[in-house]
């Protein structure tokens, strides 16, 4: 390989890394974006916490409380949604704060636990749902 | 008195020895992290969640009125 021809390799590459990192960057969401999609599917995810087709976790996410309920795949997909933004919003915050991103889960899901209603289903650590009502604190 | 000569000597010379003999100890200094940094970070955490979230209910709050039928605030089901 002569100069000239490396030299074209290296600048082709370093443009490509560029492009890369900008592209990257570009496609990566923001908080408000995060909270734009939430805030419209809260109105969905409230009703299905209510009617008990899915409950928070101990971990920040929502899970549906019965497993049959996936079968209705709109319900899947507002679970699917909800804790990709979720996920999304932990890592954000964690690369921002400095913490780890399960420090971020974790503290999400006590305070979903401690805004629950009483009749919403919440699944501790111990795997097992139960009613915010029935909750030992 | 050749003897107390010969103690004295070595008294002397011992004592000499012991004064010249110098003990360096290094000792790298130990870091040890303040406990309120952890708990500062979780403080902090927890504020940027509750903040994140509170957020989410007020924009859906603020939503067209067709998107809040089913919003936080109506617990009559």
């Amino acid at each position: 390989m002569n100069s000239h021809t490396r030299q074209r390799v290296v600048s082709v590459g370093l443009c490509v890394i560029i492009l890369g990192f900008m592209t990257s960057a570009a496609c990566a969401d923001t908080k408000g974006q995060i909270t734009d999609r939430m805030a419209q599917r809260l109105g969905a995810l409230n009703k299905a916490k209510a009617d008990g087709k899915i409950g928070e976790t101990f971990d920040g996410l929502v899970e549906a409380v019965k497993a049959e309920s996936l079968g209705d795949k709109e319900l899947k997909k507002l679970v699917q949604d909800e804790n990709a933004d979720r996920k999304a919003f932990y890592e954000l915050g964690a690369k921002e704060v400095g913490a780890a991103r399960q420090t971020f889960a974790l503290s999400a899901g006590k305070r979903n636990f401690r805004v629950a209603k009483p009749n919403e289903w919440l699944k501790p650590n111990d795997g097992k749902w139960i009613q915010k009502k029935d909750l030992k604190s | 008195m050749k003897y107390w000569l010969l103690a004295a000597v070595a008294a002397a010379l011992l004592a000499i020895h012991g004064c010249s003999v110098k003990h360096e100890v290094e000792v790298e200094p130990v870091e040890i992290k303040p406990i309120h940094i952890t708990m500062d970070i979780n403080v902090k955490v927890d504020r940027e969640v509750d903040a994140f979230f509170n957020e989410v209910e007020a924009k859906a709050a603020n939503a067209p009125a067709a998107d809040t039928q089913n919003s936080i605030g109506d617990t009559n089901e």
